[in-house]
């Protein structure tokens, strides 16, 4: 009977980056700067049906994406590690299970030894959404939007925008089919894309701030009576670019998670907030 | 329905979805995240209370109140707001048939929160507006809003999906959620249209 009810419902950005391709270096804190960009969103958005609003697709709209800085990399083992030492209530032993599955860190031998699964410069794996927030907030950063986690991992090394790119799709279809290595490899080891971020694809899958976004319904039509049941608003989207298998994945993936869930290859970065340039 | 088996369904609904949508079933394989996913389905902690997460929020009346103020009563709540035309005043129609259905002696034991998902608009005037047009009687009714990262975070912690959409309107999934009197949800029922006597059977279980 749930299968009716759910459904993911995709919504596919097309990134349209006015991305400056100039590299820019890491700062001290490790984060790179992504400039203002902005998408246009492949998705329409439909409207929930009514005698005043029959079914229809909004045109699609631009979504701007503020610069922001992002880390070159995902949060390792050791980075963690000392966040757990400082904050004992995020051990594995101690973490509430209101924000923790039971896999909490599973890859860990202890609370404070993450042992040989978990090499020190190996992305942190196994956290739950919280847990990510929690480490974050503590470095006076925070979760990417998907907005912002998909405008930066459209870019290839030489393209801001590399969604259309058939090499670059490949690659990623070519990762997301291999099965995840153990233990993971460090951080840092593949590919740097054209702002100088690593490993936004081929290591782990990343928590996003609002992963939680991507509504689901038995059936992804505006029209569906079930729709109207379960969703206030516009009930979810329709995705029109599947060439790009892998957001769709991605996508699918962000749907099937609950914030306190921990998986073997999903780990996370930070993100912080910055002005724009005149 | 047990948290694990919604777990295995949202999977399989995920994977349908995607593996239809590509047009290339095997790809279905090519899934580690989602198959490393399934392998969480035998862990569900089902007791962990709400009041863990420490989130404040005002009332209808301007009224600081706690999350874990909340204890002590068994809880109907669902999340809304204020300026939703659509499933809202439907889900807050249900709450109020489950109230009627209740019987009078157990009334006074469950209460009625509808927490506000939009931050950024509802305040205490329009939480008493909306209470005042669907009638609520605010004895046993409580309307919350939190800041947008507390929303966050109880959005999170239900399970509830939500989205704000550049029209003001924001998308999201319409669930109830029986709370027990130790912060404990003890129920969670997706979608409307689900027979009062259901949830007031829920409730006389989660007052145990």
């Amino acid at each position: 009977m749930l299968c009716g009810i759910i459904v993911l419902v995709i919504v596919l950005h097309m990134p349209t980056g006015h991305a400056a391709t100039q590299p820019v270096k890491a700062n001290s804190a490790g984060m790179v700067r992504i400039p203002a960009g902005s998408y246009r969103p492949l998705y329409t958005t439909p409207r929930r049906a009514g005698p005043t609003n029959p079914p229809r697709s909004s045109p699609s709209q631009r979504v701007v994406v503020d610069p922001f800085l992002m880390d070159a990399v995902p949060v390792t083992n050791s980075q963690f590690l000392a966040f757990v030492r400082d904050h004992p209530e995020w051990r594995r032993s101690a973490a509430n299970r209101l924000f923790v599955d039971t896999s909490y860190l599973r890859q860990w031998r202890g609370d404070l030894d993450p042992g040989d699964l978990a090499p020190p410069a190996s992305p942190v794996v196994y956290v739950s959404w919280f847990a990510a927030r929690a480490y974050l907030k503590a470095q006076g950063k925070q979760l990417p939007t998907v907005d912002q986690w998909e405008y930066a991992a459209a870019a290839s090394e030489s393209l801001a925008d590399a969604s259309r790119d058939p090499v670059f799709l490949e690659r990623l279809r070519i990762w997301y089919g291999r099965p995840t290595p153990k233990p993971l490899p460090p951080v840092g080891s593949t590919s740097r894309n054209v702002y100088g971020v690593r490993d936004l694809h081929g290591l782990v899958w990343e928590w996003t701030l609002d992963f939680n976004s991507a509504l689901v319904t038995g059936e992804s039509r505006a029209d569906s009576a079930l729709e109207q049941t379960l969703y206030c608003g516009s009930g979810g989207v329709g995705a029109s670019d599947f060439e790009d298998y892998a957001a769709f994945m991605r996508y699918a993936f962000r749907s099937s998670l609950e914030a306190r869930y921990g998986v073997a290859n999903l780990g996370f970065r930070g993100v912080r907030h910055v002005e724009a340039r005149p | 329905m047990t948290r694990g088996v919604l777990r295995s369904v949202v999977l399989a609904a995920a994977l349908a979805g995607a593996g239809a949508a590509s047009g290339c079933r095997e790809h279905r394989d090519a899934l580690p995240v989602a198959q490393s996913q399934a392998a969480g389905l035998a862990s569900t902690d089902e007791d962990a209370s709400l009041f863990a997460l420490d989130l404040t929020f005002t009332d209808q009346d301007g009224r600081r109140v706690a999350l874990r103020d909340l204890g002590g009563h068994v809880t109907l709540a669902a999340m809304m707001y204020s300026s939703c035309t659509s499933i809202c005043p439907r889900v807050v129609e249900e709450m109020k048939a489950v109230e009627r259905r209740l019987p009078p002696a157990d009334r006074s034991g469950v209460h009625f929160v509808l927490f506000s998902i939009d931050a950024a608009h509802d305040t205490p005037e329009t939480l008493r507006h909306f209470a005042g047009e669907h009638q609520l009687d605010t004895a046993r009714w409580r309307l919350l809003v939190a800041s947008e990262d507390g929303v966050r975070d109880l959005a999170a912690v239900l399970g509830l999906k939500y989205r704000l959409e550049p029209s003001g309107d924001i998308a999201h999934s319409a669930m109830l959620f029986v709370i027990d009197r130790t912060g404990v949800v003890r129920h969670r029922i997706e979608g409307t249209g689900t027979d009062s006597a259901t949830v007031v059977a829920a409730l006389e279980r989660a007052r145990g």
